[in-house]
């Protein structure tokens, strides 16, 4: 494997683990105020968040690009303040794979929210455990499978991306170009060899990584946790 | 020492109005039919009743008032559900850990050992919830909300998802409970044998309204009490330490004597419906019912049917209401003032 194709790994590792971090951080509070509120804006939220699974990434990527770029709301305001815009950047990058993954992220866990017994939070409540404590010592706990599940659906899904990177992060080597974009540039060349070496690899990975998660998720049955 | 309550809520077309002062000593039981309230206003003590407006006080301590209310977390409630609704991801142990870390005063009164003892669920502890029955989870749940030392401890139908034997082991633990703790407990019921074997207190609830808070035997008296439980008594006995009788409990009421099946612990009260108690001018001496008791007929007052009267009768101190026919009060020529024999098929706790 040249030394361009491990960079891409490493880099869609990387691009993959972070956005999947945020994405768990973004996803806990809002999938947590979906699943409780009665609020009217629940429903404008939710499709918003759903947006990614219908359109065409390039229709996002396309968006995402005028928005970061140097002329873009974003990207203008950066360029101002004396930044750089984000369009063909790693956070860029990551911007993108965040709001495309969303929800990948927030169904999950909302539907795990959604599945605990009222009456849990109330009995702790007369415990005295105080809001925090309780998401925490009861709702944490009893989501688990939930979260697990959009961690790796996010880290997955971000790994196999492709539209949204190609319109905003382009494909600079060690900077934007991830293994699904490296592996589009060998075929363009008629590179074979090396698009079905970074091609295998990918799907080597994606099977492990979801038989694990079946795995567990198998395990956790019998055990009841 | 009260918790003072005056409340309102409304949802659809159910109201609930509130206005009453409850002791805070012994059991007292919020009394009415299904769909009355009883839930509602109990969890808006606990503080889990968000549109509930009004006023609680409890020992002094505003929980509610028009402009702010106490967060459930912050007042000294313990509460134990319908459902058991123990945490499933922990075990028995860890369940108890959970409150006892979160007690805001840890009584060495309400340790978790001398709980765990008291319930009898020491050998449960390394179980999780899903590898009880229903009876052993509903004792975890009740030692969950004592270990957390709270000030006063909601009760909501504890028992009415149980069957017959889990259910009387409870009641049992309830009266150990109240015996051997100094706690104030909220007991919400549609039960009457459970309200009549547990309450020193007890407030009727009907369609949301509810007032009056008095003493189980004077609640019971009432016109009120009458309507709702159909005419119960409750009989205050002692033991009786000079007869004994092979199987039988020998009970006393003031100088007479009483005796039923011997129920396994030491009865304080009787539960005596109306309807079976019939009068006599003079004692029976060939009769299978063998508790007999002298009365002096009070009054003679109407019951709901047309053809039936209460007789109020007094049995030294306590009273005792009797439903016979207008027939048969005709037929006996009764007038208050006299002196009667009732009989009694008297139960305890089942």
């Amino acid at each position: 494997m040249s030394a361009a194709d491990l960079q891409a790994i490493t880099l869609t590792l990387r691009l993959a683990f972070i956005s999947t971090l945020i994405l768990l951080a973004l996803s806990l509070p809002l999938a947590w105020w979906l699943s409780q509120t009665r609020s009217r804006l629940r429903v404008f939220c939710e499709a918003l968040i759903a947006l990614p699974l219908v359109l065409p990434p390039t229709v996002l990527g396309f968006y995402l690009l005028l928005a970061l770029g140097p002329n873009g709301p974003i990207g203008g305001t950066l360029e101002r303040l004396g930044l750089t815009h984000l369009a063909f950047s790693f956070t860029g990058l990551v911007i993108g794979s965040v709001i495309y993954s969303l929800p990948f992220a927030v169904q999950p866990l909302q539907n795990a929210f959604a599945q605990i017994d009222r009456r849990l939070l109330d009995a702790s409540a007369c415990l005295r455990a105080k809001p925090l404590d309780r998401f925490v010592s009861i709702v944490l706990p009893l989501s688990k499978r939930g979260f697990l599940t959009a961690a790796v659906l996010s880290f997955a899904h971000t790994i196999g991306e492709f539209g949204v990177v190609l319109m905003i992060g382009g494909n600079i080597p060690g900077e934007t170009q991830v293994v699904s974009i490296a592996i589009y540039d060998h075929v363009e060349g008629l590179n074979y060899g090396a698009a079905n070496q970074l091609s295998l690899w990918l799907l080597g990975f994606s099977l492990v990584v979801l038989m694990l998660v079946y795995g567990f998720n198998r395990q956790g049955g019998m055990l009841r946790t | 020492m009260s918790l003072i309550i005056s409340v309102a809520f409304q949802r659809d077309s159910f109201a609930l109005d509130v206005n009453a002062c409850l002791p805070t000593s012994g059991i007292t039981a919020i009394f009415g039919p299904s769909g009355c309230g009883k839930t509602t206003l109990l969890r808006a003590v606990a503080g889990l009743e968000e549109q509930v407006s009004g006023s609680i006080l409890f020992n002094g301590d505003t929980w509610l008032t028009a402009q702010s209310a106490m967060p459930a977390w912050q007042r000294p409630v313990g509460m134990v559900f319908q459902t058991p609704s123990l945490f499933p991801h922990l075990t028995v142990a860890g369940n108890l850990q959970y409150a006892r870390k979160r007690a805001t005063q840890r009584q060495d009164s309400l340790s978790v050992e001398r709980i765990t003892q008291l319930t009898g669920i020491g050998e449960l502890l390394s179980r999780k919830p899903d590898q009880l029955s229903g009876g052993q989870q509903q004792r975890v749940a009740i030692a969950r909300a004592l270990v957390g030392c709270p000030a006063l401890l909601l009760m909501d139908e504890p028992l009415a998802n149980l069957d017959g034997g889990a259910r009387h082991e409870l009641l049992l633990l309830l009266r150990q409970i109240h015996i051997e703790l100094d706690i104030p407990i909220l007991y919400v019921s549609h039960q009457l044998d459970e309200v009549v074997q547990l309450a020193d207190h007890l407030m009727f609830m009907q369609n949301g309204q509810g007032k009056l808070v008095d003493g189980l035997q004077a609640q019971l008296n009432s016109e009120r009490g009458r309507q709702l439980s159909g005419g119960a008594n409750v009989v205050f006995v002692q033991p009786c330490d000079t007869q004994q009788i092979t199987n039988m409990q020998v009970l006393q009421v003031g100088e007479q004597k009483l005796q039923i099946p011997d129920p396994g612990y030491a009865v304080d009260r009787l539960l005596i419906y109306a309807n079976d108690i019939s009068m006599s001018r003079e004692a029976w001496a060939d009769s299978s019912i063998t508790n007999q008791l002298s009365v002096q007929l009070e009054s003679i007052e109407p019951a709901t049917h047309q053809a039936e009267v209460f007789l109020k009768l007094r049995l030294g101190s306590q009273y005792l209401l009797a439903r016979i026919t207008r027939q048969s009060a005709a037929r006996l020529q009764l007038q208050a003032g006299q002196q009667l024999i009732a009989h009694v098929k008297a139960v305890a706790l089942r």
